[in-house]
């Protein structure tokens, strides 16, 4: 600690006066009595100043500090003194104190801080933690001290006022280069009117400390030594908290009147205290009008719109109350506002007032109604188009679906709302294979923030059926900063059965062009393969179709026949084999050939079929007629078979036995042999319903006289089965694989 | 009896035997679709079966899972449906087959009834009605039989309407 300023002695009335104006308590002891005591220790005692000079100081402390006071006359000079004790006050009571000074000849030079009141240390503590008091009640209550000795420029400073003054000067001239140039000259004038008058004095100055202009307020009174104004002591204050202070307030009343909403200070009963700019400029009254009456008072629509009960109790069930209130202004618009109240509180806590606060809210009104009506119209026009429109959140969960969405879905917004779109309508593709999420473009897009768009995929209705649609899918970000998603589809089944027909038909073309050429170029091939009996004998060989393409590969009639039929080609290529079947019976061979349904009305057909008997020479040829054929032109068929036979032709049905008809027509019909259907012998060794079919075959043809071929034996116990049921010729890889009748240069197909 | 009349009759015979033949051609025919139609069936009995099974594994699982299911059951009734629909085909074409059958038995019996008017002898009934009797005898062994597999077939889908109904919370 500093020493303790040196106030004068040789004017006590001086003395006493200068240390009165000192807010701290002080006192001067001569061995065991007081011989001055300031206000402020008067004041904390509880007794006049006056009343306790002349007393013993040991009557005024508590017993058990009279020893550490006594163990104070041991100290020097040097030696400062700090401790605790307890001063008895007037009541009896003791206030426990910081009693710290110094010693000069025989006279104590103490202050006493109020440690209770700044409460430094924890009650029952020990008294000697007082010794740290002083220095830390200078830094609470934001004083220094320092005193002056003028005739050898010494300066000597308190801590706490060296950490005020951001330096330690050690001389009068050092500390005045820190002080303003205007502020140097009238503080010097001050100390030399102190030192001529030995009155104290009052003043503030200007410095800089830490490199910023600091107010502080100092007092200051004579030291004086043997009659001799030798210096100033004095306590300085930093006035810049109070600065700031006002500061402070000055901006906050600034930034009040800048804020674009009327704000008014009211007091506890709701009476203005104060109000901004704007408020005076909403309410049409100005500050000086206003105080003292209450916001209802000013303005009715206030009134009107809230009661002062219930603005009470919001208060102090929340702390705020908050409402609506349409305002009418003098050009008789109105104009809507946000009124909002809240508790202001004081500086314990304590509500001190209330707040009151009006925000104009005719812009946002304003642009809400604009929203709101193009909200409307984007709703309208996507309530009502026929496209189907959703929306998915981040995770693919649903958040909007229109009406369009709902009719081709079968599914209701509600069900499915936040429920995953995927999961629910794109699971799978349209031929039933499953459609992982992260394959789903819509999936992809979303994460990727890119537009996709879809031609050809399926949505699943609520009913399970796909549909087929085509779909975009766009990114887009919510009001409220979440990315989405939005798709918009519509149902092409219409459009998708239509390409398919389309794509028919172009393949169709495609293949009916092909086997033109192919007709042109001669690349229509003959096989051949073996019908033979039960002993081995081969009855006939039947001429089989083939066509080669452009690239000489081999194409069987299973890729072409639809489009030959469709394209009405089917007889010219029955011409071509039939008559390959004439050339073939020439050399000896006993040969069949199959009739389509259009052959047997076609004329060149009929000519080739008769050429080809004439040039067989008496070698029969077998004509193969699809029993299909047969039951779709009865008349034809009779009228075909009839002059095949009348050409000297066997007569075979081809592909019997599938067909449930009644087979009264075999007895109208000119048949020699039944080929039973190639279906009814491949699931033989493991259909007994099959067996069944082909013995009751087998028994028609014994009744009717006829002859049975069974189609497609591959097999031996296929073989050996269709014997065992009485079968009389067989035909199939087992007993003979089709192969080119004629040379070729033929490459296998696929 | 003239030979003429022998000769009549024994033409009735051939006929009515040709006819017999037709109409059992017919009816195997009639019995193999039958099968493979009962096959189906069981196909796709099972599959309800698996489906019920899975349903109740997962009972109480997400709402996507449940649509899943749905779908799957509407598929599932789809198919049963056009079962359905087939079988109804197949026992109409076998009540004509039936009925059919019924006419040649009536047919059969006035051609035989003369014959057993004159009391013939043992060594008068010749193979071939010997024959036609038994096939006859076989035939209406194969109709009980049919007759009761259709009975099974209209319990399965008594059941099965049943479940639907308990399905659909009727």
């Amino acid at each position: 600690m500093a020493r303790q300023p040196t106030p004068p002695a040789a004017d006590p009335a001086s003395h006493r006066a200068g240390w009165d104006l000192v807010p701290h308590p002080y006192a001067e002891i001569e061995d065991d009595r007081i011989v001055l005591v300031n206000l402020a220790l008067g004041g904390l005692l509880g007794r006049p100043a006056e009343a306790l000079e002349g007393a013993r100081l040991y009557d005024h402390v508590h017993p058990e500090d009279i020893a550490v006071l006594a163990s104070a006359a041991d100290l020097s000079e040097a030696q400062p003194l700090r401790t605790t004790v307890h001063l008895r006050r007037a009541d009896a009571t003791y206030v426990r104190v910081l009693w710290s000074g110094q010693r000069s000849r025989n006279r104590w030079h103490v202050t006493a801080i109020d440690l209770e009141s700044i409460q430094v240390d924890p009650p029952g503590g020990h008294l000697r933690d007082g010794e740290r008091a002083l220095p830390q009640a200078e830094r609470l209550l934001g004083f220094g001290t320092f005193e002056t000795d003028v005739r050898t420029d010494a300066l000597r400073c308190s801590g706490q006022l060296m950490r005020m003054a951001g330096r330690v000067p050690r001389t009068i001239t050092e500390a005045e280069s820190m002080l303003l140039p205007d502020d140097r000259v009238r503080l010097r004038t001050t100390v030399g009117k102190i030192l001529n008058t030995l009155q104290p004095r009052r003043t503030e100055f200007q410095w800089m400390s830490r490199g910023t202009l600091a107010t502080v307020e100092a007092w200051l009174f004579a030291r004086v030594e043997d009659g001799i104004a030798v210096g100033v002591g004095g306590i300085v204050h930093d006035l810049r908290p109070h600065h700031l202070g006002e500061q402070r307030l000055e901006r906050q009343s600034r930034l009040l009147d800048a804020v674009d909403a009327a704000v008014v200070g009211l007091d506890l009963d709701g009476r203005v205290i104060d109000w901004n700019t704007a408020a005076q400029k909403l309410y049409g009254w100005n500050r000086a009008d206003a105080a003292g009456r209450s916001l209802e008072d000013l303005v009715p629509a206030v009134g009107r719109a809230r009661s002062e009960s219930a603005v009470l109790e919001s208060l102090r069930q929340r702390g705020s109350w908050e409402g609506d209130v349409e305002l009418e202004q003098a050009d008789g618009t109105r104009l809507p506002l946000l009124l909002r109240e809240s508790l202001v509180p004081g500086p314990e806590g304590v509500p001190a007032g209330r707040a009151s606060i009006a925000v104009d809210l005719s812009a946002r009104v304003s642009v809400e109604q604009r929203l709101e009506a193009a909200r409307g119209f984007a709703s309208t026009v996507t309530e009502k188009m026929a496209d189907g429109v959703f929306t998915l959140d981040v995770d693919g969960g649903l958040t909007y679906m229109n009406q369009a969405a709902e009719r081709l879905l079968g599914w209701r917004f509600a069900e499915l709302r936040g429920r995953s779109m995927h999961a629910v309508a794109h699971y799978r593709h349209a031929d039933g294979r499953p459609y992982p999420l992260d394959e789903c473009p819509i999936t992809t897009g979303r994460r990727e923030s890119r537009e996709v768009v879809v031609s050809e995929e399926v949505f699943i209705r609520r009913d399970g059926t796909a549909m087929p649609v085509e779909y975009t899918c766009s990114p887009f970000t919510t009001d409220d900063g979440k990315a989405s998603s939005v798709v918009v589809f519509r149902d092409v089944t219409d459009r998708a059965a239509r390409e398919a027909r389309l794509r028919v038909q172009l393949e169709s073309l495609s293949w009916a062009g092909r086997v033109r050429a192919a007709m042109a170029d001669d690349r229509l091939v003959v096989y051949g393969q073996p019908i033979v009996s039960a002993g081995g004998e081969v009855l006939a060989t039947e001429l089989l179709a083939r066509m080669r393409d452009e690239q000489g590969v081999l194409v069987t009639p299973r890729e072409f026949w639809a489009a030959a039929e469709g394209h009405g080609l089917l007889p010219g290529i029955d011409a071509h084999i039939v008559a390959a079947a004439g050339r073939i019976a020439a050399a000896g061979t006993s040969v069949a050939v199959n009739v389509a349904g259009p052959s047997m009305v076609d004329a060149r057909y009929l000519d080739a079929l008769r050429q080809a008997v004439e040039a067989a020479r008496g070698v029969a040829l077998i004509v193969e007629v699809p029993e299909r054929a047969v039951l779709g032109d009865e008349a034809a068929a009779h009228a075909f078979l009839s002059y095949a036979r009348g050409l000297g032709c066997r007569i075979a049905l081809d592909g019997f036995g599938t067909g449930s008809t009644g087979f009264e027509y075999l007895q109208r019909l000119p048949v020699d042999l039944l080929k039973i259907d190639r279906e009814l012998i491949l699931d033989l060794a493991y259909e007994p319903a099959s067996r069944e079919v082909v013995g009751a075959i087998v028994t028609l043809a014994e009744t009717l006289g006829l002859q049975t071929v069974a189609v497609g034996v591959e097999g031996d116990e296929t073989l050996s089965l269709v014997r065992d049921l009485g079968v009389d010729f067989v035909q199939g890889q087992r007993v003979g694989a089709p192969r080119p009748l004629e040379p070729s240069n033929d490459k296998e197909g696929p | 009896m003239t030979p003429e009349d022998g000769n009549r009759t024994q033409r009735a015979h051939d006929a009515l035997d040709g006819e017999q033949a037709m109409a059992d051609l017919d009816q195997a025919i009639g019995e193999r679709e039958q099968a493979h139609a009962d096959r189906e069936q069981e196909g796709v009995d099972a599959a309800q079966d698996e489906l019920h099974r899975q349903q109740a594994q997962s009972a109480g699982e997400s709402f996507e899972a449940a649509v899943a299911f749905s779908h799957r059951q509407v598929e599932m009734d789809r198919a049963q449906m056009h079962r359905d629909a087939h079988q109804d085909q197949l026992e109409a074409a076998q009540e004509g087959r039936g009925e059919r059958q019924l006419a040649l038995d009536r047919a059969m019996a006035a051609l035989d009834a003369p014959a057993q008017a004159s009391l013939p002898t043992a060594e008068q009934l010749t193979e071939a009605t010997k024959r036609r009797r038994q096939a006859a005898m076989d035939r209406a062994v194969a109709a009980r039989q049919r007759a009761e597999e259709a009975l099974r077939r209209a319990e399965a889908a008594e059941n099965r309407a049943r479940a639907i109904a308990g399905r659909d919370g009727g």
